[in-house]
């Protein structure tokens, strides 16, 4: 029983682990752009090298 | 007109707490589906061949491994949904040409990866300890893993080539012959004689699952379908924020843009036009 519960455990946190580490990796992607699209921008709104 | 935002976070700060409610609505379901598969589904099956699962039976011993199913399920269904929709928008963008099409495929294509590497995960686990190995070149398991090659081929090529537009058309295309086998892969437990189980939930004879089974895969079902939505919703933000990025880059070395100026609200700043 102890054998079945550690295959449960391990594909549940396998899961929960792709899931959360996806949504992580979009939020990095998104706060990156959000940064450079900032840089570009800068204070005054207009576009800048 | 509202000032410029190049992401729309002004604007989108009613989309973005929408985008948060459903998260903590699929948060909450899947609370709720993982309570009912420890809690009210039988964990106890009769593992004694001939008799029907569900009915009572004097051998019942605790198969907790059965309990990876209930995610197993949904997972590759989200997987079929996910590139059924790369399979629409690949077909729209090819027609239309319009960029919006072209982020919602690639980015249901990056979703059903993830999907299908789940799906095949945990099919292995559940396998291992059913079978006795972790995978075998079954029907249904190389048809699976042929699908999980395909869109990673898929992301790769988006990936790697030089002229975004003809990488974005040629995956297209990719995306279109590559969802052949998606019902390839559902029908191959019917037509074949694999070691996967046989389909429970879609069935010609109807579901072949007890009520508290089936009520908690459907629910379940629907939590995944929520949990796709908000993950799509997500990446479709990132990429036309991205392609928002690159017009502006292009205007800032006085390139031509991709005329992506439209895909943001209150992003015409960032991508007008070059400075002299």
């Amino acid at each position: 029983m102890r054998h079945q519960l550690a295959y449960l455990g391990v594909a549940y946190i396998v899961i929960w682990a792709g899931i959360a580490g996806y949504l992580l990796y979009l939020g990095r992607r998104q706060r990156a752009v959000e940064r450079r699209l900032n840089e570009l921008q800068g204070p005054d709104g207009v576009t800048h090298d | 007109m509202s000032p410029p935002t190049t992401t729309g976070r002004r604007s989108g700060t009613g989309r973005r707490s929408g985008t948060m409610l459903l998260i903590a609505l699929v948060a909450a379901g899947m609370a709720v589906g993982i309570l009912a598969i420890f809690f009210w589904v039988p964990t106890a099956n009769c593992l004694v061949p001939g008799v029907a699962q569900g009915q009572p039976c004097f051998d019942a011993r605790p198969d907790y491994v059965q309990h990876i199913f209930y995610m197993h399920v949904p997972i590759a269904y989200v997987a079929y949904l996910a590139f059924g929709v790369v399979l629409i928008g690949s077909v729209a963008y090819l027609k239309t040409g319009k960029r919006r099409w072209d982020i919602l495929a690639h980015s249901s294509a990056e979703i059903g990866v993830l999907f299908t590497g789940l799906c095949l995960l945990t099919g292995m686990l559940w396998g291992r300890p059913r079978w006795g190995t972790f995978w075998t070149w079954d029907e249904t398991l190389t048809l699976t893993f042929v699908l999980f090659l395909i869109y990673i081929g898929y992301l790769l090529f988006r990936g790697l080539a030089a002229d975004p537009t003809r990488g974005a058309r040629v995956a297209a295309v990719i995306g279109i012959v590559g969802f052949v086998d998606v019902p390839l892969v559902h029908f191959s437990m019917v037509w074949w004689r694999t070691l996967h189980p046989a389909e429970v939930v879609i069935n010609p004879a109807g579901p072949q699952l007890p009520a508290s089974e089936l009520v908690t895969m459907l629910f379940l079902l629907v939590v995944y379908t929520g949990l796709y939505v908000a993950l799509m919703v997500l990446r479709t933000r990132l990429g036309r924020a991205e392609e928002v990025l690159a017009d502006a880059e292009a205007a800032a070395e006085d390139r031509p843009p991709l005329q992506t100026a439209a895909l943001l609200p209150g992003a015409s700043s960032a991508s007008g036009p070059a400075r002299p």
